[in-house]
């Protein structure tokens, strides 16, 4: 289900509204995503505090919007754009690719939270495929 | 048998309390047809689909959406037995509407999304848990009776 040109505008234009409030999206979508699907806990068991508002939950909120950001900026090639980050989840973390899908679903929540009237069926639509991509580019050297 | 916390349980009478079904249903039914065109198979009788405002638009689509959404209320009154209470409806979408299940969960996530766009903030986390828990359950109740 690859990005057509117009998904790619979409995703652009919503992202520059999203952008400033990075950080509270970020933290609030991972925070959602270890509350109401716990067996993502598995991948944190080294951070000393999970709770909302815990500096490793925010630092980390934090790194996966830029991820999004820099995901943004290269749509036009996400598996070449993302190689780093590609192979960081590949080689290093291995996260089960299911658990892209949950946590671009807390993101979409968390959109729909700060963004109700601009989370409009079409953009939810365009947002949610650049999600499956970039969860496809970061699986693309699993195997 | 499910296990409910009274938090969990307050949680979702809070969410129902609070859904507003005429709004919610015919856009969660919108948003799965737009989101996930493949659910559209099941419904080229409600006529014009072909693309965002026809469906937006279309008064079959929103008068099903609110159907789609009371069909929860029968978990709601019996949330200690809710696999039993959703035997009919899924031999119906087995039987009859031959609806794939997967799709299930496309339109609890669909669900989900209206509620968070209606209760923004309110909408916590722990509440989220708990509705989660609660659409899994009725997902697997309707998902029952496939063979």
């Amino acid at each position: 289900m690859s990005l057509s040109d117009k998904d790619k505008s979409l995703v652009k234009a919503f992202w520059a509204k999203v952008a400033p409030k990075a950080e509270i999206i970020g933290h609030d979508a991972l925070y959602r995503m270890l509350s109401v699907y716990p067996q993502t806990k598995t991948y944190f068991s080294h951070w000393p505090d999970m709770s909302s508002g815990s500096a490793p939950v925010k630092n980390h909120g934090k790194k996966i919007m830029g991820g999004l950001a820099e995901a943004v900026a290269k749509i036009d090639d996400l598996v070449g754009g993302l190689l780093t980050l590609s192979e960081l989840h590949a080689f290093q973390m291995r996260v089960d690719p299911a658990n892209y899908k949950i946590l671009a679903h807390c993101i979409l929540v968390v959109l729909a939270v700060y963004f109700p009237d601009d989370l409009t069926p079409e953009v939810h639509l365009a947002f949610e495929k650049f999600l499956a991509n970039v969860a496809l580019a970061m699986s693309d050297k699993y195997r | 048998m499910v296990e409910w916390t009274e938090e969990e349980r307050a949680f979702i009478q809070e969410i129902f309390s609070k859904l507003k079904y005429e709004v919610v249903g015919p856009k969660s039914l919108c948003r799965a047809l737009i989101v996930y065109p493949w659910t559209q198979r099941y419904f080229a009788h409600f006529g014009n689909l072909y693309n965002e405002d026809a469906i937006m638009g279309n008064p079959e689509v929103a008068r099903h959406g609110v159907v789609v959404l009371h069909g929860l209320d029968a978990a709601l009154k019996n949330m200690d037995n809710i696999k039993s209470n959703y035997a009919e409806l899924s031999e119906l979408h087995s039987e009859k509407l031959h609806v794939d299940p997967d799709n299930f969960k496309l339109m609890a996530d669909c669900i989900t999304v209206v509620i968070a766009t209606q209760m923004r903030s309110s909408f916590t986390p722990a509440m989220q848990a708990a509705w989660y828990k609660f659409l899994s359950v009725v997902v697997s109740a309707l998902s029952r009776q496939y063979h």
